[in-house]
C-alpha cells in the first residue's frame, strides 16, 4: 500500500500553493507541519482527490486519486467541514455512510460503534447545531473513519478538542496507523511528536524537511538556548527578534529565556535538547533565518 | 439501487428540515388556497351601496349558468338571451345591474351575453346591454358564421407563414358548431389560474431546490461530499431525481388542489363541453376537459423547466441566495414585457418562457411553432420544450457538480 505525489504543484493565479511536491507514503502516521497559508490544506486537498493539482500526479498503488475505488479507501476530515445543522449526528453519519456505500445494516452498527469511539453515543439523536465545537470535531473524526480507510487524512483533527480527548485521539490515531497511511496536519505540535513516525515541514508551498522526530530534531541540535538574563537585556533580546524566542519566564529577578540561534546568544547561555515546538518556532517564526 | 434512494431520502430530508423550504411551501400552498377562494370575497356596490356579496353574486350567477347546462348555442338561445335583456328600461341614473329587470329577466342569460359580446364587438370595446337586446335574429343566424369570419381575419392579420395560417384555419374549421352550452366556472377558473399557480409552484421550487448543490458549496460540507466513494455517480444523480420529483410533487399538488378546489366551489360541469364556451375565440377542436389536461401538461412542463434551471444555476454558482435571485427574475421579467406578435420568433420564444406557456391565452394561443413545415400548437410545444430544455440542463447540472472544486 503506498501513496505517491509525484512533482505536485498548485498554482492559485500567480500564488504557488504547493511547488513541486514529492513524497512516499506507506502505512505509518505522518503529521504535517506548517505556519498558516504554508500550503498544509491545499495539499490535503489534493491527497484527496477533491483539489486538482496544476501538474504533477497523485497515485494510490497506482490508481488514480479521482476513481471511485481510491475515495471507497479514504477517510478524510477537513478543517471547518461542514455539516447538516437539523440532523442528528446518528442521521448524519448514516448518511454519510450510505455516500461511502455502506449497507444500512452495517452503517447503524458502524455508527453507534464510531459514535462510542468518539465519546458521543449518548448525544446520537441530538441534533448536532446543539454540538459544541469539540463535539463536531469529534463527529468529524468518526465519519473519516466510517469506511475503515487505508488512507486517513486528517486536517487539524485536535482542534477544539480538550487535553482528555486529544489522548484518546493521539491513542487511536497510533491504532490506526499501523495498518493504514495516516496523514494529519496540526498546529499543535505536541499532537505530532507524540504520534507522527515521520514529519514533514512545509513553507510557502515547499517541502523544506521530512524524516522521523529524531532526524527532524537533528537539524536543531546544539541551537536551542536557554539563558538567564536580566529583565533589560531580556526585553532587549525579544524586542531586537534576532532570535526565534521559544519561551520566557519569569525567575525571581531575572527573565529565563528559550530561544532557537545558530549563535550562542549570551555568555551564559546553555545549550538544551531540541524539541519539536522549537523546531516548529524556528522555522516559522518569520524573522528566524537559517 | 438501494443506495441511490438512501441518498434521494437523505436528499429529502435536508429538503424538509430546512425552515425556508417549509415556510415557502407553506406559504405557496395557502395562496394557492386562497386564490380559488380570493374572487369570493367582498362585495358589489351599486351607487355606494352594497349591492350584494361576490359570495351569493357568483353562486347565484352558477346556479343560472346550471339552469343553461345542455342548452345549444344557437339562434333560439341568443334571441331568448337579447329578448331578456330588452326587458331592461333604458335609464341614466343606476347603473343596469342594480335594476329589477336584469335582475329577473337578464341575469339568468348573464354567461350567453358573454359570449356574444366577445363575437359581435370583437374589436375590444364594450358590447352594451342595449346592443345585446337589439340583436336581431338575422344576427343571431349569423353568429356561427361571423366568429368564423372574425378568425379568419385575425388569421390573416397575423404574420405567421401561409403554411401556418392554411393550418391554423383548418384547425378552426375542425371546431365542430353549434357548441352547447354548459356551466364553465369550474374549468374556468382553473384555466384563468394556471398561470398564477404555475409562478407560484416554480417559485418555491426555486427556493426549495436552489441549495440543492450550491448549499453545499456555502456549508463547505462539499469537502465531505467530494471524497466519499460516491460523490461523482450517485450522489449527484440522486440529488438531480430529488430535485425533479420534488419539482414534480409540487407542481402536482398544487395542480390538482387548484383543480379539485375550483371543481368543488364551482361545479364539475362542462368536461366535455367545448372550450369555445369558455374561450369563444379559441381555435382548437378540443373540450374543457381536454384543455385542463393539456395546460396542466404545460403547468408541469414550466415547472421542471424552472427545477432544471435551478438546478443548473445551483450546481454552478456559489451560493443558493445568487440562483434565487436569478430564478425570481428570470421568473417575473417575462410578466413585465410585452413582444408583439408582429415579431413572430421573438413572440414564439418569449412565450416559451416557463411564466408564459403556464398562461392559459399563451397555451391556445392561435399562433403555432414551426419547424421545416411542421406546424404545432403551442400546447403541444411547451411541454416538449420544457423536457428538451430539461434533459439538455441535466448533463450541465451533472457535470456542474462533478467538477466542482475546493478552492
Amino acid at each position: 500500500m503506498e501513496l505517491i505525489l509525484d512533482k505536485v504543484s498548485r498554482q492559485y493565479g500567480t500564488k504557488m500553493a504547493c511547488s513541486n511536491i514529492c513524497l512516499r507514503l506507506t502505512p505509518g502516521v505522518y503529521g504535517l507541519l506548517g505556519a498558516n497559508g504554508a500550503g498544509k490544506t491545499t495539499l490535503m486537498r489534493m491527497i484527496c482527490g477533491v483539489l486538482k493539482p496544476t501538474s504533477g500526479t497523485i497515485t494510490f498503488n497506482q490508481a488514480d486519486v479521482h476513481s471511485e475505488a481510491y475515495r471507497d479507501r479514504l477517510g478524510y476530515l477537513p478543517q471547518d467541514f461542514g455539516y447538516y445543522p437539523e440532523f442528528t449526528a446518528q442521521n448524519f453519519l448514516l448518511y454519510l455512510a450510505s455516500l461511502k456505500g455502506l449497507s444500512r445494516t452495517t452503517a447503524k452498527k458502524k455508527t453507534l460503534e464510531l459514535l462510542s469511539v468518539v465519546s458521543l453515543e449518548k448525544e446520537a439523536k441530538r441534533k448536532i447545531k446543539t454540538f459544541s465545537g469539540g463535539m463536531k470535531q469529534r463527529l468529524g473524526i468518526a465519519q473519516a473513519m466510517l469506511n475503515n480507510p487505508s488512507i486517513l487524512v486528517l486536517d487539524e483533527p485536535t482542534a477544539g478538542l480538550d487535553p482528555k480527548e486529544r489522548v484518546r485521539f493521539r491513542n487511536l490515531i497510533s491504532r490506526l496507523g499501523r495498518e493504514r497511511i495516516v496523514l494529519l496536519s496540526t498546529h499543535i505540535v505536541s499532537d505530532v511528536e507524540y504520534i507522527a513516525d515521520t514529519i514533514f515541514l512545509m513553507k510557502d508551498g515547499k517541502l523544506l524537511h521530512q524524516g522521523s522526530p529524531q532526524k527532524i530534531l537533528q537539524l536543531l541540535e546544539g541551537k536551542v538556548w536557554e539563558c538567564l538574563l536580566p529583565p533589560a537585556y531580556a526585553e532587549k533580546l525579544c524586542t531586537e527578534k534576532s532570535f526565534p524566542i521559544v519561551n520566557i519566564r519569569q525567575e525571581e529577578e531575572n527573565v529565563l529565556l528559550r530561544l532557537v540561534s545558530s549563535q550562542k546568544p549570551s555568555e551564559d547561555a546553555m545549550a538544551v535538547t531540541a524539541t519539536l515546538e522549537d523546531l516548529y518556532l524556528y522555522y516559522f517564526s518569520e524573522e528566524a533565518s537559517l | 439501487m438501494k443506495h441511490f434512494f438512501t441518498l434521494v431520502e437523505f436528499e429529502y430530508r435536508k429538503i424538509w428540515k430546512r425552515k425556508s423550504a417549509i415556510l415557502a411551501m407553506s406559504v405557496g400552498l395557502l395562496v394557492s388556497i386562497l386564490s380559488v377562494w380570493g374572487p369570493l370575497l367582498g362585495s358589489t356596490y351599486i351607487n355606494g351601496k352594497v349591492s350584494e356579496s361576490n359570495y351569493e353574486a357568483t353562486f347565484k350567477d352558477l346556479q343560472y349558468a346550471k339552469d343553461l347546462n345542455g342548452r345549444t348555442l344557437d339562434t333560439a338561445l341568443l334571441l331568448e338571451a337579447a329578448h331578456a335583456y330588452a326587458q331592461i328600461p333604458p335609464n341614466t341614473e343606476i347603473p343596469y345591474i342594480g335594476l329589477e329587470e336584469y335582475e329577473t329577466y337578464a341575469r339568468p342569460y348573464s354567461s350567453i351575453y358573454g359570449i356574444a359580446g366577445r363575437v359581435y364587438r370583437a374589436s375590444g370595446e364594450e358590447f352594451s346591454y342595449e346592443e345585446m337586446a337589439a340583436l336581431t335574429k338575422r344576427d343571431a343566424n349569423h353568429f356561427y358564421e361571423k366568429r368564423a369570419s372574425l378568425l379568419k381575419n385575425t388569421i390573416a392579420n397575423t404574420t405567421m407563414s401561409q403554411t401556418a395560417k392554411e393550418h391554423t384555419l383548418k384547425t378552426a374549421e375542425k371546431v365542430q358548431t353549434p357548441f352547447t352550452y354548459s356551466n364553465t366556472e369550474g374549468y374556468g377558473r382553473f384555466l384563468t389560474l394556471m398561470q398564477s399557480t404555475g409562478i407560484l409552484s416554480a417559485f418555491v421550487i426555486a427556493i426549495c431546490l436552489s441549495p440543492l448543490f450550491a448549499g453545499e458549496y456555502t456549508s463547505h460540507a462539499d469537502q465531505l461530499l467530494l471524497s466519499s466513494r460516491y460523490v461523482k455517480g450517485k450522489l449527484i444523480r440522486a440529488k438531480l431525481f430529488t430535485g425533479f420529483s420534488f419539482a414534480a410533487g409540487f407542481s402536482l399538488l398544487l395542480l390538482l388542489q387548484t383543480y379539485f378546489q375550483c371543481m368543488l366551489t364551482f361545479g364539475f360541469d362542462g368536461s366535455s363541453t367545448p372550450v369555445q364556451i369558455f374561450d369563444v375565440l379559441c381555435i382548437y377542436p378540443l373540450t374543457l376537459g381536454q384543455a385542463g389536461f393539456l395546460g396542466g401538461l404545460c403547468f408541469f412542463g414550466g415547472c421542471m423547466l424552472m427545477a432544471g434551471l435551478t438546478m443548473l444555476l445551483s450546481a454552478k454558482l456559489k451560493s443558493p441566495f445568487g440562483v434565487m435571485i436569478l430564478m425570481s427574475v428570470f421568473l417575473i421579467f417575462p410578466m413585465m414585457v410585452q413582444i408583439s406578435q408582429n415579431s413572430i420568433s421573438a413572440f414564439r420564444l418569449f412565450h416559451l418562457l416557463p411564466a408564459n406557456s403556464m398562461a392559459y391565452f399563451n397555451i391556445f394561443h392561435m399562433i403555432p411553432y414551426e419547424f421545416a413545415g411542421l406546424v404545432v400548437p403551442p400546447y403541444i410545444m411547451f411541454p416538449v420544450f420544457s423536457v428538451v430544455c430539461c434533459a439538455a440542463v441535466l448533463p450541465l447540472a451533472y457535470r456542474g457538480f462533478q467538477r466542482h472544486e475546493i478552492a
